[in-house]
């Protein structure tokens, strides 16, 4: 337990990871047009291939990559200005998002010389966009239960199963998938192999599903006898969970889940800013400042687990721990300003900002879904905390 | 980023709090604050090793440790249940000129930040077991000695706080301009032991919850108990790094910002935490005999003292306004914006 709260230690970001905010600052003052806040609010839902591409040629896609794949050879605290700076700005990250935050630093440490040929570049150019199949229809935070399963056959495997909810599956060229290659799922989180899958491949079928907000981000992806080559085993066969746990602390940590609302948040702080000081309510004010005091506090234990991922560390429980919290930030917003702007019916309000509110008080309930619900990250802090 | 820094400091004060700063020592403090009796030895233990000098300079004899070194050994302190002021005499290091008269170098220092009237301070953090009190009158601070003035436990069993009453001819020395000072500062040291004070009930409810068998088994074996104490170690961190803005890259004290971003953390943390901690222990938690109440009664009267989160909230809130910035890049500023 006192290793869990040790790790939080305040660590400001060194000045070589600093030196980056300014030019991707002026990169996005170029590259990215005025939006409305409903836009900017999607932002890591946002995809734009271009976007990524441009990004890429500046070479912060694949930052923490090593330089021989075409990466940046920066380490954790160097993403998280950069990511840091799209994010703030509302830019759509969503295309190169996974890859650069997780399939990438996965191919690295565990792919073959074969795969890292085939992607780490591509993916480092803002070329090549990845999704992740881990839910499937029956599995969901029992990911240890997963059905799909791919079977040894000459030359190769041969896939067959559905996964779920998956992000930008109909607009990425490859999958990072938790499949079984042996046993069945009563052995648990035993026979689990991570497969790299092209999804040009004949027999896969992606559905896209409409959300509540009228977006369509998620999907749902059926193997029908795909027929894989002897290479699209990631790492080493069985060993799927653990390496699926190692990309973990990358995924749950990062400012991606300190931002998710600042667009609103931001929105809202507008209308507060064009009221004149003797009309702004105490009540407001202290809304604000509670939000601002807690963003502070958030943004430094993010840090903390940024300043571990660069020594080396692989702080999973700590990362559990800022994404349930930050989580609980991110949806506070949305409930925050609905409790504001509802105290005043009589004041106008822009229907620019109802309409943010609107997007994100609904996609909201995400935030705790995706990366771990919030009931299997609380389960792992209790394991953290010595408790099972 | 290298590993973890290590502090020496921290690590030669940790063995005389575990030592002599025991749950029965801070009872006795406790049970002499009613008539305000002189704690003793007990001051005394880190007095003497030098401690209360963290922050003076070398040159005067001190530790010559910037603002930023004091935050851990509070939260040190503030672990063990702070019984007397010895986070606060070391802040005040930065609030009174070097050298300090040589009277005052192991006295005990409290700090108000505010006064109710001209010459009286309530509920005084440690002003029943204080010998000098570091209070604001109008935009400076004034010193009072305890020789000096009236001075009223609060009537709340095991509290140290008094009111403190002084006649305008008491003030020993004025600090001129240093009131709103005085407050960052006594807002992040009661952070900072809060921060502390808040790992402390941590460890003593996860012990519990793994020790105390209900349905034959842990109770910390239930998910109902489970989700419960990772949202207190949540909170606990969060008012870790909450603390801490109040005494990052700021040599010679907290900035407004951080000061109230910590305090106002940790304050809102404080209730939610010992909501959990006494949910987890049940009714033994609200035994005298048990330790957990050492922590959770100081942490919701450390709450309110100098600001609770309300307080603290609009000022962040005005601060962030003030600046035609978005939300997350003023909170980045920090104490710089």
């Amino acid at each position: 337990m006192t290793d869990l709260l040790q790790t939080f230690q305040p660590a400001p970001l060194p000045a070589a990871a600093e030196a980056l905010r300014e030019p991707v600052r002026a990169f996005l003052r170029q590259h990215l047009p005025p939006q409305p806040p409903a836009l900017r609010a999607r932002s890591w839902m946002g995809f734009d291939a271009a976007f990524s591409r441009r990004l890429g040629e500046h070479g912060w896609v694949g930052l923490t990559l090593a330089r021989e794949w075409g990466g940046a050879g920066l380490d954790a605290a160097a993403r998280f200005v950069v990511v840091e700076e799209l994010l703030c700005a509302g830019a759509p990250v969503g295309a190169h998002w996974i890859a650069d935050r997780q399939s990438g630093p996965l191919i690295q440490r565990f792919g073959s010389d074969r795969q890292r040929h085939d992607c780490l570049p591509r993916i480092c150019r803002g070329e090549l966009f990845f999704c992740i199949g881990m839910s499937e229809p029956d599995s969901g935070s029992d990911l240890a239960s997963v059905r799909t399963r791919a079977t040894r056959v000459p030359g190769g495997w041969r896939l067959n199963g559905r996964k779920i909810w998956t992000t930008n599956a109909h607009r990425s060229h490859r999958m990072i998938a938790l499949v079984r290659t042996s046993g069945t799922p009563a052995d648990r989180q035993a026979g689990l192999s991570q497969l790299l899958i092209d999804l040009s491949l004949p027999g896969i079928g992606i559905r896209p599903i409409a959300d509540l907000t009228g977006d369509a981000h998620f999907n749902e992806v059926s193997f029908d006898d795909v027929q894989l080559g002897d290479d699209a085993l990631i790492g080493e066969e069985g060993a799927g969970w653990q390496q699926v746990n190692a990309e973990l602390a990358f995924e749950r940590s990062g400012p991606e889940r300190l931002y998710s609302s600042v667009a609103l948040l931001d929105a809202w702080v507008e209308t507060l800013r064009a009221t004149p000081q003797a009309q702004r309510s105490v009540a407001d004010l202290q809304r604000l400042g509670r939000l601002s005091a807690h963003l502070a506090a958030l943004r430094g234990l993010s840090l903390a687990v940024t300043a571990a991922l660069a020594r080396g560390e692989s702080p999973l429980l700590q990362a559990a721990l800022v994404k349930d919290l930050g989580t609980r930030f991110e949806q506070e917003i949305p409930d925050v300003v609905a409790a504001a702007l509802g105290a005043a019916p009589g004041a106008p309000m822009a229907t620019e900002l109802w309409r943010t509110l609107a997007f994100v008080t609904q996609i909201a309930p995400t935030y705790s879904l995706r990366g771990g619900t919030r009931e299997i990250l609380r389960g792992q802090i209790a394991r953290g905390l010595g408790l099972r | 980023m290298n590993a973890l820094p290590m502090n020496p400091f921290v690590d030669a004060l940790e063995p005389l709090l575990r030592d002599h700063v025991t749950p029965a020592a801070v009872r006795r403090v406790e049970q002499g604050a009613r008539n305000c009796d002189d704690p003793g030895p007990l001051w005394r233990v880190l007095a003497d090793a030098g401690f209360l000098e963290l922050l003076a300079p070398e040159a005067e004899g001190g530790a010559g440790q910037p603002w930023g070194g004091l935050r851990e050994m509070a939260s040190a302190i503030g672990r063990h249940g702070a019984p007397l002021p010895w986070a606060t005499s070391m802040a005040a290091r930065v609030l009174l000129p070097q050298p300090l008269p040589p009277a005052w170098r192991t006295a005990r220092i409290a700090l108000a930040s505010h006064t109710q009237a001209p010459g009286c301070a309530e509920r005084v953090p440690w002003g029943a077991v204080a010998e000098l009190l570091i209070a604001p009158e109008g935009d400076d601070a004034v010193v009072v000695a305890r020789t000096q003035a009236r001075c009223e436990p609060v009537p709340v069993p095991g509290s140290l706080a008094a009111h403190w009453h002084w006649p305008a001819d008491a003030v020993q020395q004025r600090l001129p301009g240093a009131a709103e000072r005085l407050r960052h500062v006594a807002a992040a040291v009661h952070a900072a032991l809060m921060a502390g004070a808040l790992e402390q009930l941590l460890a003593l409810t996860v012990r519990h919850a793994r020790d105390r068998q209900q349905f034959g088994q842990a109770i910390g074996r239930f998910q109902a108990v489970q989700q419960q104490l990772a949202v207190l170690a949540e909170d606990v961190a969060a008012a870790r790094l909450a603390a801490a803005c109040a005494f990052d890259d700021t040599p010679d004290g907290p900035s407004a910002w951080g000061a109230a971003v910590a305090k106002a953390r940790c304050s809102e943390a404080a209730a939610q935490a010992c909501a959990i901690a006494h949910a987890v222990h049940g009714a033994m938690g609200i035994t005298a005999e048990h330790d957990l109440q050492l922590f959770t009664r100081r942490l919701h009267e450390w709450r309110v003292d100098h600001g609770a989160e309300a307080w603290w909230h609009q000022l962040l809130g005005e601060a962030v306004l003030a600046q035609p910035l978005p939300v997350a890049e003023r909170v980045r500023a920090g104490g710089a914006g």
